[in-house]
């Protein structure tokens, strides 16, 4: 009952080009582990291995999953995540100690209000 | 009348007018992407979550002391391996080449089995050193909570996929399958490797 799939079909990829891509990502995974020893900057660190990661997850998005021959309206769709991802990103980024080194986290200050409370009557 | 009837097959025929897929694929493929993308944002909340309690804590431990890197680095090759043979197992589906698809998914299961077995295997060296749920040893609060919860949901879904996996190579081995059913399960798998990608990126190496 073998059949075909409706559409795409006319497309194939070679396993010499799996071969190919299986071997950029163990060379990009490679590299991210380097990037996760060595020391450097934060900053520096997380840029690297962000670009690592998006080049690693393109090449198997339009590779393995062959997102390369569908529609472009498919493959703005699979960017969704990745928008809602970067939006979350700058709306939590204001309260962390990317944005202010000298943040703390304050915790003892439930206790306080506890005590002001208890003075006041 | 017969103005009504063609503008409605003009419309029909334009690409969101509802009579063709905006999208070129088919109604199962398209929906295995609707769920692929949905499951992806659960993700991308756990990742950003993440990412907002380690940057409000004011310190957070050493991820390559902490962890077996060896280990993580051996299970992302592992998982990317499977992830190029399952592509070659779409391929022989789709080329008619049911024994080629068969073997291929075989190696891909075999590739997910090992891949969890060394997920249990950390898992069970973690708590051994007194990481639980509600607590940890390196007095970091969330530290153990995330990589519980955060590997435990991938770890999960690596089992739901070699379970459908599974259920596609035995059909296929039956000769009852279709080239999509194969696709669709390598979408899924593929997209297993890819939250791995990140979380091997941004737990255990950032």
């Amino acid at each position: 009952m073998m059949s075909q799939s409706t559409h795409g079909h006319e497309h194939s990829t070679s396993n010499k080009q799996y071969f190919t891509t299986w071997c950029w990502l163990l060379v990009m995974t490679t590299f991210a582990l380097v990037i996760g020893y060595v020391h450097m900057p934060e900053g520096v660190k997380a840029i690297l291995l962000v670009t690592t990661t998006l080049a690693k997850i393109l090449l198997i998005g339009r590779i393995f999953m062959h997102l390369k021959f569908e529609k472009m309206n498919l493959v703005m769709l699979t960017f969704s995540p990745l928008l809602l991802s970067v939006i979350l990103f700058f709306m939590t980024r204001g309260e962390t100690r990317m944005q202010d080194p000298t943040h703390e986290v304050i915790t003892h200050l439930g206790e306080d209000l506890h005590v002001e409370a208890a003075h006041e009557k | 009348m017969d103005a009504s009837v063609a503008e409605q097959q003009r419309i029909l025929a334009s690409d969101w007018g509802g009579g063709k897929s905006p999208f070129g694929t088919d109604w199962a493929k398209f929906m295995m992407w609707i769920f692929i993308i949905s499951d992806a944002l659960t993700f991308a909340g756990f990742l950003i979550a993440y990412g907002f309690m380690r940057s409000t804590s004011p310190s957070w431990p050493v991820q390559t002391e902490v962890f077996n890197m060896v280990l993580i680095t051996f299970m992302t090759f592992d998982l990317i391996s499977s992830s190029a043979v399952m592509a070659m197992a779409v391929g022989a589906a789709r080329a008619g080449d049911a024994k080629a698809a068969v073997k291929y998914l075989v190696l891909t299961i075999i590739g997910g089995i090992i891949f969890l077995g060394c997920q249990v295997y950390e898992w069970y060296h973690f708590i051994e050193h007194g990481a639980s749920l509600t607590h940890n040893p390196w007095g970091v609060p969330q530290f153990a909570a995330s990589f519980f919860v955060i590997t435990g949901f991938h770890g999960f879904h690596v089992f739901s996929g070699l379970t459908i996996l599974a259920v596609v190579a035995v059909r296929a081995s039956m000769g009852k399958y279709s080239a999509t059913s194969v696709e669709n399960a390598g979408l899924y798998w593929h997209f297993v490797d890819v939250v791995w990608v990140f979380v091997f990126a941004f737990f255990y190496l950032l």
